[in-house]
């Protein structure tokens, strides 16, 4: 693991770029290399995880609620694996994961990360009673930037207007 | 805003519903490849669209951006007629046991991100919701395996129906997911708001 990350073989480790490349389907080892993104790292990589006993295996790859790429490879020796035990391992590297985050004690945050910087500012703005055209001269930008920043807000939180809109964001915590 | 429109009321609604099989053309047929459900008006349609159903629409602005459908596990329903071979000895039938299906966004609203977006957490949400008005206690899925992952991540209690299964280009698992006192606040912790999503009228209609 140390020579791992001090290696940075993340970067042109071939199973992540895999995973983020097709984060759709279970894979073997072999099949990554099979086009791999950095070649001469991507095999030295492999080699050496070999000579550590890790010669063969198996990734899964998933996409988190929040678009987070995750995923758990199965190593070894060799390998040699059915379609029906593929797909077990499939289901236990799932489960895996899941209880790892919950080991973690990792809380879902979706929404509060997905307003932008924008349209936080206007909201800001709005929330300090602010008319559109105001916050336009404020951030500098087009009077119809500011609506459309804040009618992306309003559907992000599901709000009908924009007290609502406020009190949604307040409420959220996205705004104090 | 989601809208809640039981089969039976299928008839008052003509043009939500034609918006919603045109987007189930445009999402299933089109953008997923699933050609035997193809229709030549662009309207995907299917038999379990019947007086059973109960349908649930996704609006913005009075437009149709996202829908799925619930079906009671006690009539005929995806699982038991059309994909039993996902299922690892008799699919669940019972009051508390209804399958969700053809759950999709409109590519409008995507917001061009690899995770739940706010219009699919919206109907997600909508799903609980429904689910804890209507007494049904499980949900049955036919999903691709990432979504056991995500179910987890929203406190679902999942569990696998049967073992995953090649179906055309994807890997599709059957999974039955377990409402938990947890489960209706993660989905409003992850959308950020704790309003409620299903239209007030819709609801008393639910069950």
């Amino acid at each position: 693991m140390f020579r791992y990350l001090t290696k940075n073989y993340a970067y042109c480790d071939p199973i992540l770029n895999r995973v983020r490349a097709n984060p759709g389907a279970a894979f073997s080892w072999k099949d990554a290399l099979s086009n791999p993104l950095h070649q001469a790292e991507a095999e030295c990589m492999m080699n050496e995880a070999a000579e550590y006993g890790l010669g063969a295996g198996f990734a899964v790859p998933m996409v988190t609620l929040e678009g987070d790429f995750a995923t758990i490879s199965f190593g070894g020796d060799r390998m040699d694996l059915s379609p029906s035990a593929a797909g077990l391992i499939h289901l236990v590297g799932v489960y895996a994961i899941g209880r790892a985050f919950q080991l973690q004690g990792r809380k879902v945050i979706g929404a509060r990360a997905s307003l932008t910087t924008r349209e936080l500012d206007c909201v800001n703005w709005c929330a300090e009673g602010k008319t559109d055209w105001e916050i336009s001269i404020i951030l500098g930008i087009s009077e119809s930037t500011v609506r459309s920043h804040l009618n992306a807000a309003r559907y992000k939180l599901n709000s009908t207007n924009k007290t609502h809109l406020v009190a949604e964001a307040l409420r959220a915590g996205l705004i104090r | 805003m989601i809208k809640i429109i039981p089969g039976s009321e299928m008839r008052e609604h003509p043009e939500i519903f034609d918006a919603v099989f045109s987007l189930r053309h445009k999402i299933f047929v089109e953008e997923m490849g699933w050609s035997d459900l193809a229709s030549e008006d662009g309207r995907e349609r299917d038999q379990f669209d019947n007086e059973f159903a109960v349908h649930h629409v996704a609006l913005r602005e009075g437009q149709v951006v996202g829908y799925q459908r619930t079906l009671p596990t006690v009539g005929p329903h995806l699982l038991s007629d059309v994909l039993p071979s996902l299922c690892e000895g008799a699919p669940p039938r019972s009051a508390k046991h209804w399958e969700v299906s053809r759950y999709c966004v409109s590519p409008s609203v995507r917001e061009g991100r690899r995770g739940v977006g706010s219009v699919g957490s919206e109907l997600i949400a909508g799903t609980v919701e429904w689910a804890i008005a209507a007494g049904v206690e499980k949900l049955v899925y036919e999903f691709e395996p990432t979504w056991l992952l995500r179910a987890a991540q929203l406190q679902f209690f999942v569990r696998p129906l049967g073992l995953l299964q090649q179906i055309g280009k994807q890997q599709v698992i059957a999974a039955e997911l377990g409402i938990t006192p947890y489960t209706l606040p993660a989905i409003r912790d992850f959308r950020g708001t704790h309003a409620p999503v299903i239209e007030d009228s819709s609801l008393r209609l639910a069950s």
